[in-house]
């Protein structure tokens, strides 16, 4: 294992031997200086001695000035390079560790539940952050885990509890002496049962979603599987008519089929839910995205809330306002839009893939 | 008739035994991986209703164990996992049909009886109930000697009473039976009526009158005498 240093040391270890090197290189600027400015009189004086020649005039006053102003000026202009270089490259080079820690993190979804590896570093104030760092994304990712595997699990856990719940419905159904008061009691609690499971359902769908367990994949044809769904879609119609047009032969997308399925009920379900009597749906289909339009006697829906979990925009509101939220997710999940607009009386679901 | 129920909730299990035991069949059950596992090996059953999660193991390991033997009968898993993997595995080893809880009893019932009659009178392609016939190869019915043209959803629906007979069925069971997860999303399950509507006066043109009773409009009741 390498010995880990400080921050500061390194920058001053650096700094140090940059000046050191600068000042090294910087030695026959000296001895030039010297030689020309200090000793240039001198050496006069001695030739002028040696060759018996008069003591040339000399301003020593000046020349100190000068040699002085010089020396302080390459002294000035080394320490200026060294700090500039330490400070522009050398440090560049110490901070790297440091660019690809933020780079990971920047990368880092929880979601994705992948944990960065993060570079090691003889820093030591890097090496703590990087560890830090990896603990507390670990930690995240974990708890993430955890609060995932709840919702599935809590979701799993109850299946089995409504599944008694509408069982003994079922029995009680069968008691020869029901009177109409019980069987209409017997109603709604067939209601409630239905919705709780239907929620239930709704719930592990998503956290299934989450936790990616919808990861096999196959070419679909929205078309044929639109022509497949007509038969149930008018079962469930009562009365709302529904028309096709389709503008192009095909239209191919890359999807898990089970999701498809939910995404594409969802919304027709919708579509005919919150239908008025005598109203109508149409399914488009176009180059690239699939439109469901249905008539409506409720207003504008707001497109930025639509999509939320649990939104509902009035007491009325039918369904148990996962719907949409699931359509939202199942989009997210294959790289998909979904947009809603509203244009005169109807409303407008718009899938492109 | 010979059923086994294998579920570890007892509850459950007992309201699946006591709504199948009026309809002639006896039932047995075992609440856990064990003693299913000796069940399944001692006695002969003529279907099999299988829990995945069991207390003590896995309810495929039971499957297996029921098909290595080359042991014919039927058997429907029913989960509260309803995974895609799960079930594509449980068809593979050899289960005849998947549930997903919660579901209903009619529901149950009717697969039950699927499967029975295809394990048992694999010739007889016929059912009767009531002077109606059912050619259930070519999907035609007959009541009363005269062919009745029935939409899909018509013929799914009577399939649906005539498995159930002298049972009361609930308007969801129904709903869920004709269209699936869709009907779980619509609340007002009223569209059944419609299609009942339907059935019962074609049925009707045919001489075959009061069949359907309807009981309270919670639920119909194929009543056979």
């Amino acid at each position: 294992m390498t010995r880990r240093t400080s921050l500061s040391d390194r920058m001053l270890t650096q700094f140090v031997v940059c000046i050191a090197l600068l000042l090294l290189l910087a030695t026959p600027l000296f001895y030039l200086l010297t030689k020309h400015y200090y000793a240039e009189d001198m050496i006069d004086v001695i030739e002028a001695v040696k060759q018996g020649l008069p003591i040339p005039d000399i301003d020593l006053k000046e020349d100190i000035m000068q040699g002085i102003m010089i020396q302080f000026a390459i002294i000035v202009g080394v320490l200026g390079i060294a700090i500039v270089l330490t400070l522009r490259f050398i440090s560049r080079r110490l901070w790297r560790p440091f660019d690809e820690t933020l780079r990971q993190i920047e990368a880092f979804r929880l979601e994705k539940g992948v944990l960065p590896v993060l570079p090691e570093s003889d820093v030591a104030e890097f090496a703590r952050l990087n560890r830090t760092l990896t603990t507390l994304m670990d930690n995240s990712l974990k708890s993430y885990r955890m609060q995932k595997e709840f919702t599935e699990n809590a979701s799993h856990e109850l299946q089995t509890p409504l599944a008694v719940f509408q069982s003994r419905l079922d029995l009680l159904l069968q008691l020869p002496e029901l009177t109409k008061r019980q069987a209409d009691m017997m109603q709604s609690l067939y209601a409630t049962a239905s919705r709780l499971s239907h929620l239930n359902r709704n719930l592990l769908l998503l956290a299934k979603i989450d936790n990616s367990q919808y990861d096999r994949k196959e070419e679909l044809d929205v078309i044929t599987f639109i022509k497949e769904l007509r038969p149930s879609l008018d079962i469930l119609s009562n009365g709302v008519s529904i028309e096709e047009e389709f503008l192009v032969g095909s239209l191919n997308v890359t999807a898990n089929r089970t999701l498809f399925e939910s995404l594409v009920n969802n919304l027709v379900v919708n579509a005919i839910r919150h239908n008025r009597p005598e109203g109508e749906i149409k399914l488009r289909v176009t180059r690239r995205s699939l439109i469901i339009s249905n008539t409506s006697s409720e207003p504008a829906l707001d497109p930025r809330l639509l999509f939320n979990r649990f939104y509902r925009p009035s007491e009325k509101t039918k369904g148990n306002g996962l719907g949409l939220a699931i359509v939202k997710s199942i989009c997210d999940y294959h790289g998909w839009q979904v947009a809603y607009h509203y244009e005169e009386g109807q409303h407008f679901f718009t899938v492109t893939f | 008739m010979k059923l086994l129920i294998i579920e570890d909730e007892k509850e459950l299990s007992g309201n699946i035994a006591a709504y199948m035991s009026s309809e002639n069949y006896v039932c047995e059950q075992a609440f856990s991986y064990d003693e299913a596992l000796t069940k399944v090996c001692l006695y002969d059953y003529d279907c099999v209703l299988l829990d995945l999660m069991l207390p003590g193991g896995n309810g495929l390991d039971i499957l297996r164990a029921i098909r290595e033997k080359k042991n014919p009968v039927g058997v429907i898993i029913v989960s509260a996992k309803d995974s895609v993997d799960d079930k594509v595995k449980g068809l593979e080893i050899g289960a005849d049909d998947y549930l997903a809880k919660p579901f209903h009893l009619p529901e149950l019932s009717m697969r039950i009886y699927a499967i029975i009659r295809r394990k048992m009178f694999a010739v007889n392609n016929l059912l009767s109930s009531n002077r109606v016939t059912i050619d259930l190869l070519s999907k035609s019915v007959t009541a009363n000697g005269q062919p009745v043209v029935l939409t899909r959803t018509e013929y799914e629906l009577l399939l649906f009473f005539i498995s159930n007979r002298n049972k009361v069925v609930s308007k969801g069971s129904m709903a869920e039976h004709l269209s699936g997860d869709m009907a779980d999303m619509l609340e007002n399950h009223d569209f059944v009526y419609t299609h009942i509507k339907n059935l019962k006066a074609k049925l009707a043109e045919a001489g075959v009158k009061d069949c359907i009773k309807n009981v309270y409009g919670t639920g119909y009741k194929w009543v056979e005498p």
